[in-house]
């Protein structure tokens, strides 16, 4: 791998100079939070995340799995004929994402460029995409991608990876796309003696500072064996069964594919779903296999922290936190999953 | 159209572009009550469930339809919300209406009758007779 650096004032120099080439996306914030948005003219994204929030509200996945895709639309008027979006392959670059929503990629990539199912809108995506992430000297309390796999400057995912050294960032070149990038640029140097040691000292320092301290073999070991548990009869009283923690995870993938329609018209779309909605598995029938929140927070939890590993070899969660953050009810998973590792 | 309308819509135009659909804020409130959502129904869908602009400003206009005058502004479903969306920007106009048409408010008095609940057939307004 290879490290460079780069002067903090040089840095929207760098990013400025890619909009020729590049759609670029940067996290701005808007009212009290981070969104991440697309920089029209230079210099209209301030790059100094630092202060702030550290996340943007809504994950990456929306880059690569919007909420809503359209496949085709028809006219029943014209049987036979339908319309396929075109999607773009305009390169773009992604700025100032966090390790654990690069993370996610890994989540992603596994079940939509699988062999068997992979999805042609998913991969397009993927590939027209560079991701420069950012390492997080500052984690939130609400951060635990430490005990997921991951950690505050885990560069699994992404093409760069920036660490805020003060002045300047320590750039790690970890693909050939991010070497692209570096490469075209004239910012950049090698890094001086010490730089590498004060990197050490700042990844040592955030990753202190994350304290949740899950043990997620053991969560996975207990989850095996526990379906039946009374314990899901009670975990759960607190939900209010709203797509929040789903909605807003960078790994949660499921999805709905139906039609609307408008007289003769009409669309075939995917939308995001969730497991936490009664509807999620409700059947033509009339039956439903989850009927009640003690089967869906069970559902969510055995997805993302015993199927998924089964399936993948990885847990589906990044411990990005978003969920514990804005869940309504406060239904903190870390504390679900604290309990489970102490039963 | 008045300005006042025109900044109006933009505002609500502007809060529902950040609706993620999540229905948070449904499932928070005291009376969104129904045991299934007209926006969960399918068999006749009513709603787009996408989020198209369009479909979530209607789910936003009809919840705030369906608590008019019922709504207590206990502010549950702002606070729920994980994009911040300004929720009680029109159920506080729809209140106000009910305030002055009615001279009610919602949540004061147990016994009182819920005016949108509620008709007399010897009303004097026109309109109710039909
Ligand atoms: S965000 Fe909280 S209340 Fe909503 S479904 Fe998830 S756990 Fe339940
Ligand atoms: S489950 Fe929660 S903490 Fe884990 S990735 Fe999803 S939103 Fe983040
Ligand atoms: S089943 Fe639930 S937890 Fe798993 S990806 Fe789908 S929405 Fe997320
Ligand atoms: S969970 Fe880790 S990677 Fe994500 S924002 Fe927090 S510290 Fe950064
Ligand atoms: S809680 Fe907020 S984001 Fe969710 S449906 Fe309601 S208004 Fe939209």
């Amino acid at each position: 791998m290879k490290e460079k650096t780069i002067k903090k004032n040089e840095l929207a120099n760098f990013v400025a100079g890619l909009l020729s080439d590049y759609q670029v996306f940067a996290p701005a914030k808007e009212e009290e939070s981070l969104v991440l948005k697309e920089m029209q003219a230079e210099g209209d994204i301030d790059l100094d995340i630092g202060v702030g929030p550290v996340n943007t509200k809504k994950s990456i996945k929306e880059f690569f799995f919007p909420q809503k895709e359209r496949f085709f639309s028809y006219d029943l008027t014209k049987p036979g004929e339908m319309e396929e979006p075109v999607l773009s392959d305009k390169k773009r670059v992604i700025f100032g994402v966090r390790p654990c929503d690069v993370n996610s990629i890994s989540v992603f990539d596994a079940i939509f460029t699988s062999d068997q199912y992979p999805d042609p809108y998913y991969i397009k995506r993927r590939e027209r995409t560079t991701i420069v992430a950012i390492g997080c000297n500052k984690p939130e309390t609400t951060c635990f991608c430490v005990d997921t796999g991951g950690g505050p400057f885990s560069a699994d995912g992404s093409d760069l990876l920036l660490v805020d050294l003060g002045d300047e960032y320590l750039v790690q070149v970890l693909t050939e796309k991010g070497e692209t990038l570096v490469n075209g640029s004239s910012g950049f140097s090698e890094p001086k003696s010490g730089v590498l040691q004060k990197r050490d000292g700042i990844v040592e320092e955030a990753q202190k500072a994350i304290k949740s301290d899950i043990k997620i073999k053991k969560v996975k070991g207990w989850l095996d064996n526990n379906f039946d548990a009374p314990f899901w009869d009670t975990v759960h009283e607190k939900c209010i069964g709203c797509g929040t923690c789903t909605y807003l995870c960078p790994t949660c993938h499921c999805f709905d594919i139906l039609d609307e329609t408008k007289g003769e018209k009409g669309e075939r779309i995917r939308i995001w779903d969730s497991c936490m909605y009664p509807q999620f598995t409700l059947h033509a029938s009339g039956g439903n296999p989850r009927k009640s929140g003690k089967e869906r927070m069970r559902q969510r939890v055995m997805h993302k922290f015993k199927y998924f590993v089964d399936n993948n070899e990885m847990v589906a969660c990044t411990g990005c936190g978003r969920c514990v953050k804005y869940c309504p009810v406060n239904l903190d998973i870390r504390e679900v999953l604290k309990q489970i590792q102490v039963s | 159209m008045p300005v006042s309308m025109c900044v109006c819509r933009l505002y609500f135009s502007k809060q529902s572009e950040k609706c993620i659909r999540c229905y948070a804020c449904r499932n928070a409130c005291p009376l969104c009550y129904c045991e299934v959502c007209c926006v969960d129904e399918s068999q006749p869908q009513w709603f787009g469930k996408s989020v198209a602009l369009s479909d979530t400003q209607v789910f936003h206009l009809m919840r705030t339809y369906h608590t008019a005058g019922r709504c207590v502004d206990c502010g549950a479903c702002v606070r729920a919300c994980p994009m911040d969306i300004d929720l009680r920007f029109m159920n506080k106009k729809i209140d106000k209406d009910v305030r002055e048409l009615f001279s009610y408010e919602a949540g004061m008095d147990p016994e009182a009758p819920l005016p949108l609940n509620t008709f007399k057939t010897d009303d004097e307004d026109e309109f109710i007779k039909g």
